[in-house]
């Protein structure tokens, strides 16, 4: 059962928060993104409170990756408004350099850097981006490589590890930064079955943890077990949102009962 | 079967394990023809047509070279097409200058291995191994051509050459030698000290240099052991390559004694150990007062030497450029940055203190225009491969800047170049490259007048290799970088470059071998390099119209012996690299 004096259960929109908090971390209001004539993004409202994971599930070609590569600006949005920890993400460079400074985000790709140890590619940010002292760093990645369990390997190249190693590198390497909020952009996509599971599970312990998380992915069963809320887009827009449970066994909209009844 | 397994493409296993041909150990010799050269019909007949027409060529050549072919204009000549019209009296210096260069190669060679030691030890896995089949593929062509060409000149010349051959790779070898590990307890000591005694007899040699007093020789030659040992001692890379930098360096002060240019090349040498011994005291307490003072050092270093030296526009712009950066590292020290205004000022402290001691020594050399044959090529071709990189490099970033000007400055230029045949540019920069360079003073040298065109010509090459490379790197490794918070300017530069460049190394090495080769038109405006000794040795009575293959062939074989090597070696540098991937 939900709380009880949650207002509904199923909105209309992204703007209700579902967290554990009340202060708001992401706000995004009225946002479009146009790729040349094409319109990927459509009057997008969405906020995500403190310790709030929100997992955004769709199509492909829906909008989801857009809207996350919006929020750090890897794509500019044409219209609308994004506010992240309070900083409004505009053309100013100062901003959009702290707003990705307190956002980590991790790739469908992984991206690690194939010319750096994992060792390096952990504490390269921190050490460039921050000042951290090198020895400072690497005590903080050996701390994060426990936390995703492959200490050992940080001497190695990425080209060695294991995808699901390497996807657990990444997650590390973000955090190196001490983000505020974490972007998942279809992490477990690339990933062989058996190797899906274990990043899953390193990222439901930083949900655990009181992670702030947007997490584009497919995994219905991380989005029951670990969302607040769920998003579902469609061509560029919110059809609709509602709590895992709400969303999963009691669907309103036709678009997502034909989505759902798709791949479950 | 393959549960746990990453699916690796075998085409990219196969690429990654660097083998030529596919031979297993298992397979005797005899096994691997009957599967790859007779496996069935028509590749039998294949091996067997070209093998005998091989061998045909292969034989008609062999009898040419050996029976038929007068080889005296080489024989009598042979200094010649090495050294050119270099002063005979002054030959000594090429004979330091080659035991010093041997010397840095050994430490070189040192330095890679002691890298690749740490780098594996860090790992926790075994160091790689370089065999000895690895090196002899790599240097083979070039050995076969100093042992003909010696085995040409051996009837004029006595067995001094192979004596100095000998000398050389003594040097190498003691060179590497003092880059081991250091044994501990007295015999250990013993032991580190063996290689040190033929490279102070090799400084000692300095002596012999007819206008270097024999005092400075002998002070040299104890520098340079105190510093063998050090490095010894420590056994630390940097300090090795410092070493090896400097060795080189030396050995072309000995051969030109320009003062010019020096301290630059000496600070750029030190450097790597000067900033070892920094990363070993670096507290990060007293990281911005060090950075102060580094940069504050810096700015000053900047006005005395502009002052010092005479106010001229040139170091006008030295001093608000130095003034800038002393600035930007002031900032930085502020701001707490990573030390950056201490290693300013460190370089600083280093080049005013080489620039004082070239002063102090003020060796007279023997002006490059002087020089000639392979050594001139080999000479200019280095020089420009290491002037043309850089701004290669830049013309590269400059053609994908956002800055429109930029872009079209660097585009116009690498096309405008590109578009040009290097030779109408060589004879162009006979005419009319002093009117650019030096205001009114129209007297530099031919040599450097082509250095400086091929320099130009190949900027332009890299330019686009290099941008070729940049375009290979995944967009995925700027997006990492960028959601990081990291600048443009960093993600470039640590980020795309250093992948970048890994990609582009094999035709960058087809870029710096057609470079060499290219040097050979620099006969076309009269400065007197291997291929155009011929012209003179052919314009000596005894040989007018005689032997004219044989000269050809000769310096064809002395071309083809460097390229070979130098590509033989990229490949093997990209072997090495691949390892990480």
């Amino acid at each position: 059962m939900t709380d009880q004096n949650a207002p509904a259960a199923v909105f209309a929109d992204a703007t209700q928060m579902m967290g554990k908090s009340s202060d708001v971390m992401i706000e995004v209001s009225g946002v479009d993104k146009f790729f040349g004539a094409f319109q990927a993004l459509t009057d997008i409202n969405m906020r995500v409170g403190k310790q709030e994971v929100v997992v955004v599930i769709g199509p492909s070609g829906s909008g989801k990756s857009t809207l996350i590569r919006c929020i750090n600006r890897l794509e500019k949005h044409d219209r609308g408004e994004i506010v992240v920890d309070g900083v409004e993400l505009g053309d100013d460079i100062r901003n959009i350099q702290e707003i990705r400074r307190e956002t980590g985000m991790v790739f469908q790709s992984f991206n690690l850097f194939p010319h750096l140890t994992v060792l390096d590619n952990i504490t390269l940010a921190p050490r460039q981006v921050r000042k951290t002292p090198k020895a400072e760093a690497e005590a903080t990645a050996m701390e994060l490589l426990e936390r995703v369990k492959i200490p050992d390997q940080a001497r190695k190249y990425p080209g060695q590890l294991s995808g699901g190693q390497q996807q657990r590198v990444a997650i590390a390497r973000s955090l190196a930064m001490s983000p505020k909020v974490m972007l998942f952009d279809e992490p477990t996509s690339a990933l062989d079955p058996e190797m899906i599971k274990e990043v899953l599970d390193t990222m439901k312990d930083l949900a655990d943890e009181g992670m702030t998380m947007i997490c584009v992915t497919h995994e219905m069963g991380f989005a029951r077990e670990v969302a607040d809320r769920v998003v579902f887009m469609a061509e560029g827009q919110v059809v609709e949102v509602g709590t895992p449970e709400h969303f999963f066994d009691n669907p309103q909209e036709e678009r997502t009962k034909l989505f759902l009844s798709q791949i479950l | 079967m393959a549960g746990g397994e990453i699916a690796i493409d075998p085409k990219i296993q196969h690429a990654l394990s660097g083998a030529g041909s596919p031979r297993h150990s298992d397979q005797t010799p005899g096994e691997w023809v009957k599967s790859n050269l007779f496996n069935n019909w028509y590749n039998g007949v294949i091996t067997l047509v070209f093998g005998a027409l091989a061998l045909v060529l292969g034989f008609l050549f062999l009898r040419f070279a050996v029976f038929n072919a007068r080889w005296e204009p080489v024989r009598d000549n042979l200094e010649l097409f090495f050294v050119g019209r270099y002063p005979r009296e002054e030959r000594t210096r090429l004979v330091v200058q080659l035991l010093l260069m041997s010397g840095s190669v050994g430490l070189f060679i040192g330095w890679l291995r002691q890298r690749s030691h740490a780098e594996a030890e860090l790992a926790g896995v075994e160091p790689p191994s370089t065999s000895a089949r690895d090196i002899v593929s790599s240097y083979w062509a070039l050995v076969v051509f100093v042992f003909v060409a010696l085995a040409i000149g051996v009837g004029v010349d006595s067995f001094r050459p192979w004596l100095l051959l000998l000398g050389c790779a003594i040097s190498a070898a003691a060179a590497f030698g003092i880059t081991m590990k250091p044994r501990r307890g007295a015999f250990g000591i013993g032991l580190a000290a063996l290689p040190l005694v033929p490279l102070a007899l090799a400084g000692a040699v300095l002596s012999t240099v007819s206008d270097l007093n024999n005092g400075a020789a002998y002070l040299l030659a104890i520098v340079a052991t105190v510093l063998l040992a050090i490095v010894q001692y420590l056994h630390r890379p940097a300090f090795t390559l410092s070493a090896g930098a400097l060795a080189g360096v030396v050995s072309f002060q000995v051969l030109s004694g320009s003062e010019q240019l020096s301290w630059v090349f000496l600070t750029a040498a030190i450097v790597p150990a000067a900033f070892d011994v920094l990363s070993r005291v670096d507290d990060h307490d007293g990281r911005s007062l060090s950075g102060l003072l580094g940069s504050a050092v810096f700015g000053a270093g900047v006005v005395f030497y502009v002052l010092f030296t005479g106010v001229t526009s040139l170091r006008l712009i030295v001093l608000v450029i130095g003034l800038g950066v002393a600035v930007y590292a002031l900032v930085g020290a502020l701001s707490g940055g990573p030390g950056s205004g201490r290693r300013l000022g460190v370089v600083t402290v280093l080049a005013m203190a080489t620039w004082y001691i070239g002063r102090l020594i003020d060796l007279d050399g023997i002006d490059w225009t002087q020089w000639g044959g392979l050594h001139l090529n080999l000479v200019v071709a280095a020089a420009s491969t290491t002037l043309a990189f850089p701004i290669g490099l830049l013309l590269a970033l400059g053609r994908r800047s956002s800055l429109p000007v930029m872009r079209w400055l660097c585009t116009s230029y690498i096309e405008l170049i590109r578009g040009v045949p290097l030779i109408s540019l060589l004879l162009m920069a006979q005419l009319f490259v002093g009117f650019f360079l030096s205001s009114g003073n129209n007297n530099l040298s031919l040599t450097t007048k082509s250095l400086f065109v091929i320099t130009m010509f190949s900027s332009a090459y890299i330019a686009e290799i290099v941008r070729g490379g940049l375009q290979a790197v995944p967009k995925g490794q700027t997006e990492a970088g960028q959601a990081m918070g990291m600048s443009p300017a960093k993600i470039t530069r640590l980020l795309v470059l250093p992948q970048a460049l890994r990609a582009v190394i094999p035709s960058m090495v087809g870029q710096f071998i057609s470079l060499f080769k290219d040097t050979s038109l620099l006969t076309i405006i009269g400065v007197l390099e291997f291929l155009g000794v011929r012209e003179i040795v052919h314009a000596q009575p005894d040989f007018r119209g005689f032997g004219l293959v044989e000269t050809l062939v000769f310096v064809a074989f002395g071309f083809w012996a460097v390229s070979f090597t130098m590509s033989r070696e990229s490949q093997r540098l990209e072997r090495s690299l691949n390892v990480s991937n």
